[in-house]
């Protein structure tokens, strides 16, 4: 039984981050002191990029080998802010006394589950980290975040915040911020951090879907519907469909989600509010998803998949990533345009590309041709319903054994004929 | 005085804010904003750019914590001598001080 305590390499903690683009622009101010020490921080920045990058992912050296299969391990912090706490269940143990325990428990079981299941990934860096959550932090803490390492859960205020762990596409968001580290490390801020915590509810609500079997119609594409105290007024902290329209609290306010670039918000609260224009690519991401139609996971999500895993790196903004899925749904899906076009229609429609794009204008073609699609395809690992697979503790079954890493993800022309 | 303190971030990316007349300060909380204070003017004249105070513009970004769906608390401290503001990773800010951004 594997019950070491981070047995695995760790982050460096210790390390500010500091967005080069500040340095830069500190670096040519006219402040001579500010603008040697900033110069020299950046170059410094620059002789330790790769050196870096690698301690804050805590990824594996390239030689690393894969581990294979879910190891998960709860602790319990018991309302303080030791951690990780107290090891409350290990891979392989029965249920523990304590529900929070279980429920992120199994809920990180779960997204576990659907990477492996959809894109062949073993866990969070790919290569069988093991899966730390920590319930029960500080008191009536209402909070949940990625700590760089492994997973946090509060208990909520009990005011406004129940407690966290209950909530799959919570805990399925906070372990695509692991995905995203070990992956494009998307910059936790301004347009970046947008894309970041975009990318964890785009995953969080489609681990979300695929556990209860929804198509993109039946889907709520609400994130945290289920963490708020019947006080709260509102029906989730984030509608992927409607930004902004998710709550208008009397004690706090209205969802400042904009839909659309005209929208954006400009502010130096919340990192240049990560949480409040990750709105615009939710949404992009919807509108696609709604024009492709069936199930989220088996088209589109393998696009954006493909697209964080491969194609993002750390300079990416709106418009990159909006490029890149386009590219990406062409290079899986050569044999359907109007994936592409689908996908290049709903970034027009949120304002980050402009129609007479040119690359959008190479696709218009194929888009005006290609067929409805409606259901997407069968075949691939993992579209049949989770049910049976992603119950706590439960390892990938057999099924599963047909890999689809991104690496290796089959160019699948969903487009079947119209039943 | 006056002591405004902020709660911005977390997954939930709610804003909270609160503030405190100085008088209504309790020991602690003084002792704790006097050592943010002085440890905030210690770095600017070492002239380290780590400064805890957040730059002007859009966008501008101060320490992190590392991972994501962290806190970040911005205090304003207002007097006679005007406006100043510090901006602190969860990790940084003192317990005495944090309840004030949920009043
Ligand atoms: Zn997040």
């Amino acid at each position: 039984m594997d019950r070491a305590v981070y047995s695995e390499p760790r982050p460096c903690g210790c390390c500010f981050i500091i967005p080069t683009h500040m340095l830069e622009r500190l670096s040519t101010s006219g402040n001579r002191d500010m603008a040697a020490t900033a110069a020299r921080t950046l170059r410094i920045n620059n002789s330790l990029q790769a050196f870096r990058a690698q301690l804050n992912t805590g990824a594996p050296p390239p030689a690393t080998p894969v581990r294979p299969g879910l190891r998960r391990q709860a602790f319990n912090c018991n309302g303080t802010e030791d951690m990780p706490g107290d090891l409350a269940r290990s891979e392989n143990d029965p249920p523990a006394a304590d529900a929070a325990v279980n429920q992120a428990f199994d809920n990180a079981g779960t997204s576990w589950n659907f990477y492996k299941q959809i894109f062949g990934r073993e866990s969070v860096d790919d290569h069988g980290r093991t899966l730390v959550s920590s319930v029960h932090y500080s008191q009536g803490y209402d909070n949940a975040f990625w700590n760089g390492q492994q997973m946090v859960y509060g208990d909520g205020d009990g005011q406004i915040f129940q407690n966290f762990t209950g909530s799959l596409d919570v805990i399925a968001h906070e372990l695509t911020h692991g995905v995203t580290q070990f992956t494009a490390q998307l910059p936790y801020h301004d347009q970046s951090g947008a894309l970041n915590e975009s990318m964890s509810d785009v995953f969080g609500s489609m681990v979300k879907q695929w556990a209860n079997g929804q198509t993109v119609d039946q889907a709520d594409w609400l994130i945290g519907a289920n963490i708020f105290t019947a006080d709260f007024k509102g029906h989730a902290l984030r509608d992927m469909a409607n930004p902004g329209t998710a709550y208008d609290d009397p004690m706090l306010g209205k969802d400042q989600q904009p839909g659309h670039m005209k929208d954006y918000v400009q502010t130096q609260d919340d990192n240049g509010g990560v949480h409040i224009n990750s709105g615009i690519p939710n949404k992009a991401f919807v509108i696609a998803a709604k024009a492709i139609g069936g199930r989220s996971w088996e088209v589109i999500g393998k696009v954006w998949y493909v697209t964080l895993t491969e194609r993002l790196t750390s300079s990416a903004d709106f418009e990159k990533c909006a490029r890149e899925t386009i590219s990406v749904a062409r290079d899986l899906y050569p044999s359907d345009p109007s994936i592409a076009a689908r996908i290049a229609q709903a970034w027009i429609d949120v304002g980050v590309l402009a129609a007479g794009d040119a690359m959008v204008a190479s696709l218009a073609t194929g888009a005006a041709a290609a067929p409805a699609v409606t259901a997407a395809a069968p075949a691939l690992a993992g579209t049949a319903s989770p049910a049976k697979a992603s119950g706590p503790k439960t390892p990938a079954p057999a099924k599963a054994k047909k890999r689809v890493a991104h690496h290796r993800v089959k160019p699948q022309p969903p487009n079947q004929p119209p039943q | 005085m006056k002591l405004v303190v902020e709660r911005t971030g977390g997954f939930a990316g709610l804003k909270r804010r609160g503030e405190r007349n100085g008088e209504d300060l309790s020991p602690e909380q003084r002792a704790a904003l006097d050592q943010l204070v002085a440890a905030s003017d210690q770095q600017k004249s070492a002239g380290k750019q780590q400064s805890s105070d957040r730059p002007a513009g859009p966008g501008g970004v101060a320490e992190q914590d590392p991972g994501a769906d962290r806190f970040t608390y911005r205090l304003e401290i207002q007097d006679e001598s005007g406006t100043r503001s510090i901006t602190l990773p969860e990790s940084r800010m003192p317990k005495e001080l944090m309840g004030i951004a949920l009043q």
